[in-house]
């Protein structure tokens, strides 16, 4: 039966709630992030430390919309007698609501879609001074990293399973695999992409910062798949020539290559 | 309970009208049917995708002799699996096809008995079964026809290529399902016998249903045989 | 009335029960299931090459199919299409006696066609799987307290994950499904069975026989390429494999079946006047879901179909050496994969909100828009599957186009938090304990939905494909959302199913050890992947360490708030408080026949006049 006492909604109380979550919200956001996330090296990282601020200062106001209903409901809504409640006001749709909702939700979307296509635009336009190529193995369980440079430069083959490239220069990398697939992260570059058996990916890059970091497999390739970490070495242009040529000369690996 | 929402009234005690149970076993009958059609199309994919890519030209190419360097330059080959078997295959499907859709329509028409759709049934049943056969000889050719590459490590084992693994998809698939419509054949061709096939109420429909499965592989077996007439050598 | 004096007439023929069908059991399933799995091991003997590099493959393939073909046999599962063939109709007192008339407990051991039956099997099937899955999270969590493989070599460990992973999907997708779109829904449409009762009863057991293939591969090596199982390390794993591959088909089949009885009883066994705007909203889930699952599930099946052959066949679809590709796995297992967990939440959040309806005493919010956003959310669900492949060099053309199709889910999705909140909104709330879980489910689903959105985002995908990141995202909505709508959903049926209340205390324990376990875990695990942490990873370098710490603590109190509805479900089935048939005076269909509900559900069919939201409404003002 209709219960004639509805309940109660004081605007202003919600409000305050929203406004209270909606602002820790923003602050984890904006704060946090940079904290979480690793630090950046290139401009594709930054984006994407960038996308993340953003995007949860988006979702803040709604994650804090639907928390604040939720403590509003728990604390103002509950039936504290006994036995079965009696019915409530029957509210079966409210169309201005629900096209709210869902305008506000399709706008949000658009925006989150246009930043993504911007942010994906601009970091598939890498360009940058000197590219440089790198050919990028992977393997059951480690990286190699041949360096056509050094054939230019050097008259011999250099091959490593440290990756070293020069600050600022572009970075080419063809990626492929002898075995199984692989996926190729250089975290602090915000680079990743898979090492397939029988075809080569590229990603170019440019490193803006000078450091040693990590790279790490993220598919799964059997057995050792966790060891399967080595290092980046962004470096000056001055260390990088120095360092490619002490390296060893060495036999041209039998990578695969795509056969046409 | 809340008489606001629901009234009682007697119905037809606890066995369903005719018309109700042969209204969901059609429906049931044709989500199975969009099911296998899923399933055709990823096959069909497979065979596509694969023909697209032709990862290190080896959608149907074969080397002579072991991959080593000593056979670098050596011709590559290219074979097809005969399209007349193919075709031959297609013509038997579509030909069984079409003698159980005839058949049941006649059955439905002439408001006869039994045993004329008994016959009709084996009839189709048996075609099945041929064109299973000629799919047996079909999956043989691939063995002994396609080109196959030889794994520079072991260099007395094959695998296929591309090509021919997506045309041992097929017509494994091809297979299974011939063998099915053999046994749907035979199996409404002993209850035509036994009279719980006819033209009365319920119990023509499950005739129906089969012609409807029926007509669906007829109808992927053309399918199929178009796409894979595509090879791109 | 005919209908007594049918049942007098058939309750004297099968008394003279007996014959060998009628003595067919779990037990003589197992039976015979390992006859056929010994005469599939031994055959290959005779035909196949025993020197070659695929023999061990071939034999353990033709062994699981031997194992599933005399399952099937030995429970009575191939005894309809045999007599079909024969023109061996059944009787009505076959019909009966399958039904489990008079059998008592014992027909809950049996090839059963009564939905009721095959429910409670459901239930007790995917509380056995969420057990095995759960003890293998256990383990790995345990192992990765710190750096370093402990009481698990790497081999052990990849193994576990990969069988946790697929467990636990598998256990999901019949966990809300299973026991209540079986139950529940036919019962709610005004039906007194699914649409085809013995294939109802296939698709349980068959599960069931798929579970035996899948667990089998822990104990032959097990495999070494996670549930996603790529090629082409797929093809170069052990032969655990088959049976994994073996098992995946098994239960694509009985997804399937399940698909179709499913869409087939609500479209065309609703009762009078039950048009399908008053049908209640779990119904519809059960449709939708059901739907998207007979779209999704042939794309596994011919995925594993080519692992098969490429082991043991020679084939090369994942080869590329020989023209194959592992993204053609990608692609046909994502195709598959994304609308699948569609499947796993689609019905959950139906059981959820129909609780949600129940225990505010309002009837459901925008109840078309409620429906148009679960079917947004399965005809999005299909455009959307390479999203997971943003990463593998893919057709990187395509990153656009899925990135569009996959943040447009958050549209729909964002409906249902609308009709959810919209339906508590100036509620009574009844502070019991399945709405408590709707409320966590709802805390969770935000930041599991919210989290989806990062990963769409394909500059941030590149920081977060493949880290534990990905893997904090969807336990948040595996486990956060959808395990606490399924444990919800057990909580607020269970009184129709055994007349007894789940004890309150201990439904409110368990949800606060789950609720805190879930945040504790995965939120350290979102900071672990966010720090670059990789997942797979059997062991872990030095700076992952203190966040690993805090998931696997979380991990141990999850795990007690599991056990802890275990023991309340274990203890409230004997001795819970009485029920009555509808304690939370709902108003759909399954809550107003009696506790136990009779055999054929309704005395007379009802004839329907509003929806069952009329909460609050005078009789007649919403029909």
């Amino acid at each position: 039966m209709a219960n004639n006492n509805s309940q109660k909604f004081s605007l202003k109380s919600f409000l305050a709630i929203w406004a209270i979550l909606t602002a820790i919200g923003i602050w984890i956001s904006i704060k946090g992030t940079p904290w979480l996330m690793m630090k950046s090296a290139s401009h594709q990282m930054h984006t994407a430390i960038l996308t993340v601020i953003v995007f949860s200062v988006a979702a803040a106001p709604v994650a804090a919309g639907i928390y604040a209903v939720q403590i509003y409901a728990l604390a103002k809504w509950r039936y504290k007698g006994e036995g079965v409640p009696p019915d409530a006001e029957p509210l079966r749709n409210n169309v201005k609501a629900v096209s709210a909702w869902i305008g506000v939700s399709a706008l949000l979307t658009t925006f989150l879609l246009i930043w993504g296509l911007a942010a994906l635009a601009s970091d598939e336009n890498v360009s940058g001074p000197r590219p440089m190529t790198v050919n990028v193995t992977g393997q059951q369980w480690l990286w190699s990293f041949q360096y056509p440079i050094a054939q230019t430069l050097l008259h011999h083959n250099v091959e490593s399973n440290v990756l070293e490239i020069p600050l600022n220069n572009q970075a080419n990398f063809n990626i492929t695999s002898v075995d199984v697939t692989h996926g190729f992260w250089v975290p602090s570059l915000g680079v990743k992409v898979d090492a397939n058996p029988g075809a080569i990916t590229t990603l170019s890059v440019i490193p803006n910062k000078l450091g040693v970091y990590d790279i790490r497999c993220v598919e799964l390739c059997g057995l050792n798949h966790s060891a399967m970490i080595t290092k980046a070495y962004v470096v000056t242009e001055k260390q990088f020539l120095t360092w490619l040529k002490a390296q060893p000369a060495s036999q041209p690996v039998a990578t695969a290559t795509v056969k046409n | 309970m809340s008489s606001n929402t629901i009234t009682h009234e007697a119905d037809h005690g606890h066995h369903e009208a005719p018309e109700v149970v042969e209204g969901r076993q059609r429906l049931g009958i044709w989500l199975f049917i969009v099911g296998d059609v899923i399933m055709l199309a990823s096959f069909l994919f497979t065979y596509l995708y694969l023909r697209g890519t032709n990862t290190g030209n080896g959608w149907m190419t074969y080397l002579e002799g072991d991959t080593s360097a000593a056979n670098f330059g050596k011709p590559v080959h290219e074979k097809v699996l005969s399209s007349g078997l193919n075709w031959a295959i297609v013509a038997v499907t579509v030909l069984s096809a079409a003698v159980i859709w005839f058949g049941e329509k006649h059955l439905r028409s002439r408001q006869k008995g039994a045993g004329s759709f008994s016959l009709i049934a084996s009839l189709g049943a048996i075609l099945a079964l041929a064109a299973t056969v000629l799919t047996i000889m079909q999956l043989r050719s691939i063995d002994e026809h396609i080109p196959y590459h030889v794994l520079s490590q072991n260099a007395h084992e094959f695998v296929y290529t591309a090509y021919g693994s997506a045309e041992i998809l097929l017509n494994g698939s091809s297979l299974l399902h011939l063998i099915i419509l053999a046994f749907l054949g035979f199996g409404l061709a002993i209850r035509a016998s036994k009279g719980l096939v006819s033209s009365e109420g319920l119990k023509w429909s499950q005739a129906r249903f089969v012609r409807f499965f029926w007509v669906w592989v007829a109808l992927g077996s053309v399918i199929t045989a178009a796409v894979t007439s595509l090879v791109n050598k | 009335m005919t209908a007594t004096i049918d049942l007098q007439k058939t309750h004297a023929a099968e008394s003279s029960g007996g014959g060998f069908l009628r003595r067919l059991n779990f037990g003589t399933g197992i039976i015979f299931g390992v006859i056929g799995a010994l005469l599939g091991y031994f055959l290959p003997h005779h035909f196949f090459d025993n020197q070659g590099s695929a023999y061990a493959d071939q034999c353990t393939v033709i062994s699981a199919v031997g194992w599933v073909v005399g399952f099937w046999f030995g429970i009575g599962a191939l005894a309809g299409p045999f007599k079909w063939f024969l023109g061996w109709d059944q009787t009505h007192a076959d019909e009966m006696y399958l039904a489990g008339k008079n059998q008592g407990k014992k027909r809950y051991w049996k090839y059963c066609t009564d939905h009721k039956v095959v429910g409670v099997q459901y239930l007790v099937l995917a509380m056995v799987l969420l057990g095995a899955g759960g003890i293998l999270a256990m383990l790995i969590r345990t192992d990765l307290i710190s750096p370093g493989t402990h009481f698990v070599n790497q081999q052990v460990y990849n193994s576990f994950l990969s069988l946790h992973g697929m467990l636990m999907i598998i256990s999901l997708i019949i966990a809300v499904a299973g026991p209540w779109g079986n139950f529940v829904m036919p019962i709610q449409c005004g039906a007194r069975d699914m649409a085809f009762p013995r294939l109802n009863a296939l698709s349980l057991w068959t599960v069931v026989a798929a579970a035996v293939p899948l667990l089998t591969t822990l104990f032959i090596g097990g495999i070494q390429d996670g549930w996603t199982t790529y090629a082409p390390i797929s093809i170069q794993t052990g032969i655990g494999m088959n049976t994994f591959a073996i098992a995946i088909i098994t239960f694509v089949i009985s997804t399937t079946v399940a698909g179709v009885n499913t869409v087939c009883t609500i479209m065309t066994m609703r009762t009078t006047g039950m048009s399908l705007d008053r049908l209640p909203i779990f119904t519809w889930a059960s449709l939708i879901g059901g739907a998207l699952g007979l779209y999704a599930m042939p794309f596994f099946a011919t995925a594993m179909t080519m692992t098969i052959l490429d082991r043991s066949a020679g084939t090369s679809f994942f080869s590329a050496d020989s023209g194959g590709t592992g993204w053609l796995w990608e692609n046909m297992f994502w195709l598959m994969g994304h609308p699948e967990v569609y499947v796993i939440l689609i019905p959950a959040v139906g059981a959820l909100l129909e609780i949600a309806t129940v225990f505010s005493r309002k009837p459901l919010f925008s109840y078309k828009t409620a429906i148009g956003g679960m079917a947004g959310i399965a005809g999005l669900s299909i455009l959307v599957w390479a999203h997971h492949m943003f990463t593998t060099g893919w057709a990187p053309q395509l990153g656009g186009p899925f990135m569009l199709t996959t943040e447009l889910i958050s549209i729909p999705t964002g409906i249902i938090f609308l009709v959810a909140v919209g339906t508590i909104w100036r509620g009574n709330l009844w502070m019991k304990t399945p709405l408590i879980w709707l409320m966590g489910f709802i805390a969770n689903f935000i930041i599991g939905g919210v989290t989806g959105i990062y990963l769409s985002d394909i500059p941030v995908d590149n920081t977060m494909h493949g880290t534990m990141f990905v893997v904090a995202h969807f336990h948040y909505v595996f486990v956060g959302s959808v395990l606490f709508g399924a444990i919800g959903a057990v909580y607020f049926w269970f009184p129709k199913i055994s007349g007894r209340f789940l004890d309150e205390k201990l439904g409110r324990i368990s949800f606060w050890l789950a609720f805190i376990g879930v945040q504790v875990t995965f939120l350290a695990m979102f900071v672990s992947g966010l720090r670059g942490m990789p997942r797979r990873y059997a062991s872990y370098q030095p700076i992952f360490e203190h966040t690993n710490v805090i998931s696997t603590i979380g991990a141990y109190i999850i795990m007690a708030g599991m056990l802890v509805s275990l023991a309340n479900i274990i203890l409230s089935w004997r001795s819970g408080e009485p029920s009555g048939p509808n304690p939370w005076q709902s108003k759909t269909l399954e809550w107003l026949v009696p506790t136990p509900v009779p055999l054929e559900n309704f005395e007379v069919l009802p004839v329907i006049e509003s929806d069952p939201y009329t909460y609050g409404e005078k009789e007649g003002a919403h029909a």
